[in-house]
């Protein structure tokens, strides 16, 4: 974006899935980049490639089952054509994941505290006192105490909010430069919700850590997110700085998202804003813009050709052929 | 490990599940009473088992040979308890040697799957074709008499069981999300398979191996008592079982208390199986009736208050 210092630089990203009824264009050209110690939103409704994106920069797609294309460059090194051996090495270490779930995702016959000391074990190759010293600080850290009795504890003797905190604790406990966050805070109530985002914060702050957080929230990447990406059909049709983005939206879809945010306030008793229509299913490589159906703006050229990106001031960009048109 | 796997559904303090019900305690007790008679044979028998004494051969019940003497006026007693040990240690032998390779060809075929999956499982249908005996008997014929032959024998006819257990396990927990979430934390697939996949199957396995370990002395005995198993002089439950047969009429007791311990080891053990799947099924819980819950707790805090 303007950072040159990235340390996450995804372009022109695609996936291709294999299933029963045909190949599925999940993701068609994503482009992405995560600056250092930056949290970084990723939005878009279901299905649009939210999680597809996360998957692919840990390469958790069946290679057998899936074909990728582009680059996703981590500290230079492109993880997309990297041997399947190299990328385990920075799994955990170098990026880490949560997941939406945290009571699925924590295995449920291991203590808390070994599940934390396991990473310390396999990553920082530490003796079982290290592991044990480590896991009790990182219980600390999110906010676990006394750590010494949490430790010993078994998922499902904690609430969800502990078990989140628990997957973070396990997710940082080797430090790593990127953390991604996929939908962390769905399963979560709205309190609970606002303590986990403050922990993620304090923690990216804390140790200088990136985070690649994807939700449907704007509520929340207004919150924390420094910089965001909007999402729609397996592209990013709309990135830049938070600030920018929701006062100035440039994509049509960007401001339909925006206006479908539900307020407080008491004056607005007009319905709440939505999208017509629905995303077309993904079978066919568009050779359009995506959102042309949906889109209220839309002209003859939209639905011949694919915007590529109109740059604005201060690296806010759109793939939009009505943008300065 | 234990205290997650029952803990999900009893608390410590307020247990509505009871372990110790009527029949898993009886069942136990009876298994108990055989392994610590058989394991400490010699302090309980009264003489040397292979001892032949032919004056008091196929003796009755008497004050010193307390069930009588076989053929060879070996004291039938004392081969009773000495027989527990070659049956136990037997039936432990086959259980064992299908954990060693049963569990990690499960593990292998559930989770990596592929080729792999199919060479193995294929070969388990080509072992699971033939009845259990028949090709222990071919084990037998092949290489000879013996207990250690028998047992290796069972052994590999009872791994496609487990790896059949262990596979399909394998597959269902293979597709929970703690397992992608082991994944994309770095962890590698060998320890995935042992510290996460295993730790969460091992409830219904052990419930297959109990039940496995009653078979196999069920199994060990018929081979000896078609005389495929032990070699004499060894004292065993299946061969005394298979001897004392002829003398039916003169000494009943030389093949009817083999045969009955043979079967209450057994029931016991399958009895006591099916307690322990449903202590640790979390889906077939036996919870109590409101009342009968609520007036449980009342008397256990009923102490606790004028203690205090």
């Amino acid at each position: 974006m303007i950072d040159m210092e990235n340390l996450l630089e995804i372009n022109g990203l695609t996936v291709e899935l294999m299933t029963e009824r045909g190949i599925v264009y999940a993701l068609s050209g994503v482009d992405l980049n995560v600056a250092h110690g930056q949290i970084h939103g990723v939005v878009g409704e279901s299905g649009c490639g939210k999680s597809m994106t996360a998957k692919s920069i840990m390469r958790l797609h069946n290679p057998k089952r899936s074909r990728m294309g582009g680059t996703i460059l981590f500290e230079g090194e492109d993880i997309a054509a990297m041997e399947i051996k190299e990328v385990e090495r920075l799994r955990g270490k170098d990026i880490s994941m949560i997941f939406q779930d945290p009571a699925m995702s924590l295995n449920p016959l291991m203590s808390v505290g070994n599940q934390i000391a396991e990473m310390a074990r396999v990553h920082l190759k530490s003796s079982k006192a290290e592991a044990r010293q480590i896991a009790l600080g990182m219980l600390e850290k999110v906010g676990l105490s006394p750590a010494i009795n949490r430790y010993r504890q078994y998922p499902f003797e904690l609430s969800g909010g502990m078990q989140q905190r628990v997957m973070i604790a396990i997710a940082i406990a080797c430090s790593p430069k990127l953390l991604i966050a996929d939908e962390p805070t769905t399963a979560l109530d709205a309190t609970i919700q606002a303590q986990i985002l403050e922990l993620i914060q304090s923690l990216s702050d804390e140790m200088g850590m990136s985070v690649l957080f994807i939700t449907h929230n704007f509520g929340i990447v207004a919150e924390i997110c420094s910089a965001v990406s909007v999402m729609y059909q397996g592209r990013v049709v709309e990135t830049g700085y938070t600030r920018s983005v929701l006062d100035n939206p440039a994509h049509p879809y960007t401001a339909a998202l925006i206006a479908s945010i539900p307020t407080m306030a008491l004056e607005s008793q007009k319905r709440l804003g939505s999208i017509p229509g629905r995303p077309d299913t993904l079978y066919e490589n568009l050779s359009y813009c995506p959102f042309c159906a949906r889109c209220p703006q839309a002209f003859g050229q939209c639905r011949n050709e694919r915007p590529g990106y109109q740059y604005l001031e201060d690296g806010h960009r759109a793939a939009c052929f009505g943008i300065g048109g | 490990m234990l205290k997650a796997i029952i803990g999900q559904k009893t608390s410590k303090k307020n247990s509505y599940g009871k372990l110790l019900t009527p029949s898993f305690a009886i069942s136990l007790v009876i298994f108990i009473a055989i392994v610590v008679l058989s394991a400490f044979a010699p302090v309980f028998a009264t003489h040397d088992p292979n001892k032949n004494e032919l004056q008091s051969s196929l003796a009755g019940p008497s004050k010193s040979h307390w069930l009588g003497c076989d053929v060879n006026g070996r004291d039938l007693y004392s081969r009773v308890l000495y027989g527990g040990r070659t049956a136990l240690m037997g039936a432990l032998g086959v259980v064992g040697l299908s954990i060693v390779l049963g569990i990690p060809l499960g593990l292998v075929c559930g989770y990596v799957g592929g080729l792999a999956d199919t060479l193995i499982m294929r070969l388990c249908d080509v072992i699971l074709a033939f009845p259990t005996l028949l090709l222990a008997f071919l084990f037998v014929a092949t290489f000879g008499r013996g207990i250690t032959i028998s047992v290796v024998a069972l052994g590999i006819v009872y791994v496609p069981m487990l790896t059949r257990l262990t596979r399909s396990l394998a597959i269902v927990e293979k597709n929970k999300t703690y397992v992608s979430a082991a994944i994309s934390l770095g962890y590698s697939p060998l320890r995935i398979m042992y510290r996460h996949i295993l730790p969460n199957c091992i409830s219904t396995i052990l419930v297959q191996l109990t039940l496995d370990l009653g078979y196999a002395i069920l199994d060990l005995s018929s081979l000896s008592f078609l005389g495929l198993g032990v070699i004499e002089p060894t004292a065993d439950w299946g061969a005394m079982l298979g001897q004392g047969r002829l003398y039916l009429l003169v000494n009943p007791y030389l093949s009817t208390v083999p045969g009955a311990v043979i079967v209450l080891s057994v029931v016991s053990l399958n009895i006591f199986s099916d307690c322990l799947r449903q202590y640790l099924d979390h889906t077939q819980v036996q919870l109590p009736s409101f009342e009968e819950y609520a007036s449980r707790l009342e008397k256990q805090q009923k102490p606790q208050e004028s203690g205090a």
